[in-house]
């Protein structure tokens, strides 16, 4: 009996190590910063807390006066989510299904920009979009696109690119596992069954994405100011017919129907995993818009780093940590709603 | 108009080169000569090392190592091979004590959110020597957090330490704190791409630098500089010390439609350097000696007109300190006449030790004319401390400039 | 006579390097270094309805050969024809083909009712139709009610059934089938082989089938290829192939064979013939050894009748003296090894018909005489290994 009831026993002890290390570092300080969130006080002035006061308006107060914050967070988060699966997945497969034996090489130059520090990878992007960096040169003094004074930096674009250029190995590796996953013979299948080129919907899909990143460029520049309100709705049109052109042919042209029916639904686990692990570090991102951005680009994180870290405001910093919190879990619930993963994994057997 | 890099010294190794981190295997073997554990040790059990016990003093009691000492990186002179510093050396020799130098201080906010709690609930902070910027310094004092320095134990200190940075308002008598060294923030900017030599803060808002202007974070030097202008231009009454919350509205009130319209593009730390080199940035609140040393060629500074920001990273003794005498010991070093100039010589900021220039020169002219260690007459006239608030006052202060910084 | 439904022309396919050479064992080849050949210049033609089988070992080309037709491969050269049509460079989707894939591929994401009708979707069949369609072929198949289910809740028959409907459903010209029964055990194959068989009958469609399992080929083809080395050696139905192998390789591949060198002889009547190394003399059927000179005789173990050493044979049979080794019981017959005079191993069957009870009729180290009918008699090459390119039709 004893044997046994030490046998039972076996995978708690197995579990044992990882559940303190939980609530050690992650129970034990979550349970400090809810405690802090409904405080009063600062560092210096000593706190009052629950259950002596609980403030409230640390939430209510914050949602209010840092709206801006929370929405740049969601608009650049969830735009950077959408870059990065934009170029991650047509990564991702063709690392998976051409790779060949260069396979292990590619992937690791996927991941390779993580042996340097993140703080360096983000200066180094302010080089490149920098005044006298590679692209403006390009863009200002060989094509003559924008003007003398055009500058990308502190644009919410710059601030959108340094996310999509940091979070891209989140999202190129789950998708590159999920897609190297799917049977070759699944595609033959589905080829042998009729399924060819999605030329109708691969031009209406491109056309679409096209469009949408071409006025998301624009607009993200804010190329419309150093035009001209006059010239801007001209200019975001043009960007639009552009964007909608070249991704009409790409779709068109490079999208299958197999892929449609077939590789993409079957990837779609990954897509879920991958577009989770990018969206959460970005929305709470504050090295990019502290760096790459300007004062009107700042995240949630910076206001939750500057009050935790310059202020010592622990009660509002532990409040916006935990609405972003809430708000990211929202995310995913209704992501996971969204997309059915339990649908996509071909259900329980 | 100071034209400053026409006549900078090109040094070795200066602070701020040695910021620039390619020199971090030397910090690194440095730290490990220093012999410190990772974190101050301070037991107190370790037999007291013979003394010379000239100017041990009885409230002191008897000096007594090791010194638990937290300073900035690459704050302290070292030897060429980097791995010792000659003045904690002579130290160490001259008092037969240990010295556990750390360099643990990476900004005010970060340092004191470590200190605070031990201090706040009457604890040692492990620390025997700490230092902390003026307004920072200022908050701790005021707190009661720190140990009286014994006027019998620094006769060298009490002699030495500049007249302009006595009579503070936070330790009028210099019983709390001594300066450890001191720094200007002015107008940084590059000559090229402004087209202009610039020499007053207003230069900034010139439209035509639109998009091209940073500020530092915080409100201690960008209110303070900008409150120094708009007293020039007699909307605001006060110097920056007596700056009022309604004077610090003023100048978030001024600065906040040049954020607006993107004028103003970022408020930085020291990475303006960077902007700086990549055409970013072409003009912005620079502290002294970046861009002279870290720099482009183009890359200028000056005190402005409206006047400049000095300010002054100072010693204090933790409440508590277990090693209290040998704190006042080491104070009293650095205020030694020579030491304090080899410091000098090496940290390239301004020391706050008279005759340390005249020492200096002795054996290199050209450093002792240098105006970013030594500031001529009519630049330190209009050189002004930056404010140093209670802590209600920073925390309105501290909104308004995060209101500005957008976050 | 009729149609021809798929038509091959000298196709040849070619893999060059390791890189992809390595899926199939191949031969390299002879003019071309370093290629690796998986298919060498094959002429075939498969009518309109007929059960046509292409049997051979892994690496025998056999698989290539199906992709090929499927179009999930290119010939490095030739020409593949559909109901007349060029179809080389066409694309799968694009040929009237369908295929029934080794481990069924089966969508794992789609219902069972979506999986039969992704080919009739693709197709843009209005979708009454295609819920007709996929009803009628799911019940062809004995698997109605099964349209909510997904694949990972059926098992592997099913799953087989369902692969069949999928592809049937799109009423092909031709179906193709990759050893689609390879994963199932034996007795579920038994059965699947049957019913494959009633399916191909009731829906006319031309099967052309790959397997390495030389019954199931048997069982089911009204013609098979055996191929082996990227060509075939013989094509004709199960029968031509079992009673008149041309070739040693097929003999051995299809069932049990001895075979004997000998010299050929004057020919008499119908008859030529043939001295064995023991100075024996049989009598070989002149159509099977016609063109050939070099050869070895074949007679099937069941086709053997064993007597007793002194026995009475009549003269029309061929007969041969031997001494048994070896003697194992099996049931319905019994197995016997039999060492000639010059020493070759000749494999017996006997129907257990007259055994008695006690022991066998033959014990080892008795000598018996071994006697067949040369009708019953074949003749190969004595080169085993060499492929003909000449295609031998039936």
């Amino acid at each position: 009996m004893a044997l046994l009831r030490s046998r039972r026993a076996i995978p708690y002890l197995l579990m044992a190590p990882g559940l303190l290390w939980l609530l050690l570092f992650f129970v034990i300080p979550n349970v400090q910063m809810l405690v802090f969130s409904l405080s009063e006080g600062t560092l210096r002035t000593g706190f009052t807390t629950p259950p002596d006061v609980w403030d409230i308006e640390n939430y209510t107060g914050s949602i209010s006066k840092f709206s801006g914050n929370f929405s740049n967070s969601i608009v650049y988060g969830g735009l950077a989510t959408i870059l990065c699966f934009l170029i991650g997945y047509p990564l991702a497969y063709a690392i998976a299904f051409k790779g060949g034996r260069w396979k292990n090489l590619l992937l690791f130059l996927v991941i390779a920009p993580f042996f340097t520090s993140f703080l360096i990878r983000t200066i180094s992007w302010k080089i490149i979009l920098g005044n006298d960096g590679p692209v403006l040169a390009i863009a200002r003094d060989v094509l003559h696109l924008v003007p003398a004074n055009f500058s990308i930096i502190g644009s919410p674009l710059a601030v959108v690119g340094g996310l999509t250029y940091q979070f891209l190995p989140f999202m190129v590796l789950p998708l590159y596992v999920s897609i190297e996953k799917v049977d070759r013979r699944l595609i033959e299948a589905a080829q042998d069954l009729y399924a060819g080129p999605w030329r109708r919907g691969g031009m209406i899909a491109g056309a679409l994405f096209g469009a949408f990143a071409l006025i998301a460029l624009q607009v993200g520049l804010g190329y419309g100011a150093f035009i001209g309100e006059d010239a801007a709705p001209a200019a975001v049109a043009a960007a639009a017919l552009v964007g909608a052109l070249v991704g009409g042919l790409v779709g068109a042209f490079l999208i299958s129907q197999s892929f449609i029916r077939v590789t993409f639904p079957l990837s779609l686990p990954g897509v879920f995993a991958a577009s989770i692990l990018t969206f959460i570090p970005a929305i709470g991102d504050y090295v990019n818009p502290q760096l790459l951005g300007s004062p009107k680009t700042q995240m949630v994180g910076n206001v939750i780093q500057g009050r935790f870290l310059d202020q010592n405001d622990y009660p509002i910093a532990a409040a916006l940590a935990f609405l972003l919190m809430a708000g990211i879990l929202l995310a995913i619930f209704l992501y996971a709603k969204l997309l059915g993963t339990e649908e996509l994994t071909g259900g329980t057997a | 108009m100071t034209d400053l890099d026409e006549r900078i010294l090109a040094r070795p190794l200066t602070r701020r080169v040695f910021l620039q981190g390619s020199t971090m295997a030397g910090v690194a073997t440095f730290l490990a000569a220093c012999g410190g554990g990772a974190s101050p040790s301070p037991t107190g059990a370790e037999s007291a090392a013979p003394s010379d016990g000239a100017s041990a003093e009885p409230t002191s009691g008897p000096i007594e190592g090791p010194l638990n000492f937290a300073n900035w990186p690459a704050y302290i002179d070292l030897t060429e091979d980097e791995t010792s510093s000659p003045t904690l050396e002579d130290f160490k020799a001259k008092y037969g004590i240990e010295v556990n130098y750390q360099e643990e201080i990476e900004a005010n906010e970060d340092f004191y959110a470590t200190i605070a709690p031990q201090l706040s609930a009457g604890l040692d902070s492990g620390w025997d020597i700490i230092v902390l910027t003026d307004y920072m310094a200022a908050r701790v004092v005021r707190a009661g957090w720190v140990e009286e320095i014994s006027a019998a134990a620094t006769p060298n200190a009490q002699a030495n330490v500049r007249d302009e940075l006595r009579g503070l308002d936070w330790d009028p008598d210099m019983k709390f704190h001594f300066p450890w060294q001191s720094g200007a923030t002015g107008v940084g900017y590059n000559v090229v791409s402004t087209g202009r030599d610039l020499t007053k803060v207003e230069d900034l808002f010139d439209p035509a630098f639109a998009g091209k202007v940073t500020l530092l974070s915080g409100y201690p030097d960008t209110f303070s500089l900008v409150g120094l202008m708009l007293k020039a231009k007699g909307e605001i009454a006060n110097v920056p010390a007596e700056m009022t919350l309604e004077d610090a509205q003023v100048v978030h009130d001024f600065l906040k439609p040049y954020v607006d319209d993107g004028h103003i593009r970022a408020f930085t730390g020291n990475e303006y350097l960077q902007d700086f080199g990549s055409g970013d940035t072409w003009v912005a609140f620079v502290w002294s000696g970046d861009l002279a040393s870290s720099g482009g060629e183009d890359d200028r500074f000056v005190f402005p007109d409206e006047g400049s920001i000095i300010w002054t990273d100072n010693m204090l003794i933790p409440k508590g300190a277990k090693h209290k005498a040998a704190a006042e010991a080491m104070i009293d070093f650095v205020y030694d006449v020579p030491n304090a100039a080899r410091l000098a010589a090496w940290i390239y900021y301004i020391s706050p030790v008279k005759g340390a220039g005249e020492e200096i020169a002795k054996t290199d002219e050209e450093l002792a004319a240098n105006p970013l260690l030594f500031p001529p007459a009519d630049v330190a006239a209009k050189m002004y401390p930056q404010m140093a608030l209670a802590d209600e006052d920073d925390i309105a202060w501290a909104d308004l400039a995060a209101d500005l910084e957008g976050a | 006579m009729p149609e021809v439904e798929v038509r091959l022309t000298q196709v040849y396919k070619a893999f060059g390097g390791d890189a992809t050479g390595r899926r199939v064992a191949k031969y390299t080849d002879p003019n071309e270094a370093g290629l690796i050949v998986a298919v060498d210049h094959i002429d075939l033609e498969v009518q309109d309805g007929e059960f046509f089988s292409l049997l051979g070992p892994s690496g025998c080309g056999k698989t290539t050969t199906l992709r090929m037709i499927g179009g999930f491969e290119q010939p490095t050269s030739g020409k593949i024809e559909l109901a007349g049509q060029d179809v080389t460079w066409l694309p799968p989707y694009k040929r009237n083909v369908n295929t029934v894939f080794q481990n069924y591929a089966l969508f794992p994401h789609l219902t069972i009712f979506d999986n039969v009708a992704f080919g009739l979707r693709r197709r843009q069949v209005p979708e009454a139709e295609v819920r007709q369609r996929v009803s009628e072929m799911l019940t062809l198949v004995e698997l109605p009610g099964y349209e909510r289910r997904k694949p990972g809740q059926i098992s592997g028959g099913q799953a087989q059934r369902v692969a069949l409907a999928r592809a049937l459903v799109n009423k092909p010209a031709v179906l193709l089938l990759d050893e689609p029964l390879g994963a199932l055990d034996l007795k579920l194959r038994k059965q699947m082989q049957l019913e494959l068989k009633r399916i191909q009958q009731e829906v006319g469609i031309t099967f052309i089938y790959v397997t390495h399992d030389q019954e199931e080929a048997m069982t089911m083809s009204d013609r098979i290829a055996v191929m082996n080395r990227g060509h075939y050696e013989q094509l004709g139905d199960p029968e031509t192939l079992y009673e008149r192998p041309a070739t040693a390789y097929v003999a051995g591949f299809l069932g049990v064979s001895n075979l004997l060198p000998a010299t050929l002889g004057t020919r008499d009547g119908d008859y030529v013939a043939a001295t064995l190394a023991d100075g024996a003399t049989v009598r070989v059927p002149s159509s099977v050894v016609e063109g050939k000179s070099d050869i070895r005789i074949g007679v099937r173990p069941e086709k053997i009748r064993l007597s007793k050493e002194g026995a009475v044979i009549p003269d029309r049979m061929n007969r041969l003296e031997g001494r048994v080794v070896d003697a194992s019981y099996l049931g319905a017959s019994t197995s016997y090894v039999i060492e000639s005079k010059s020493g070759e191993r000749l494999t017996v069957f006997e129907q257990n018909v007259e055994r008695t009870s006690h022991g066998s009729l033959h014990r080892p180290g008795e000598d018996v005489l071994l006697a067949w009918s040369p009708d019953h008699t074949f003749a190969v090459g004595t080169d085993r290994a060499a492929p003909t390119q000449a295609s031998t039709t039936a």
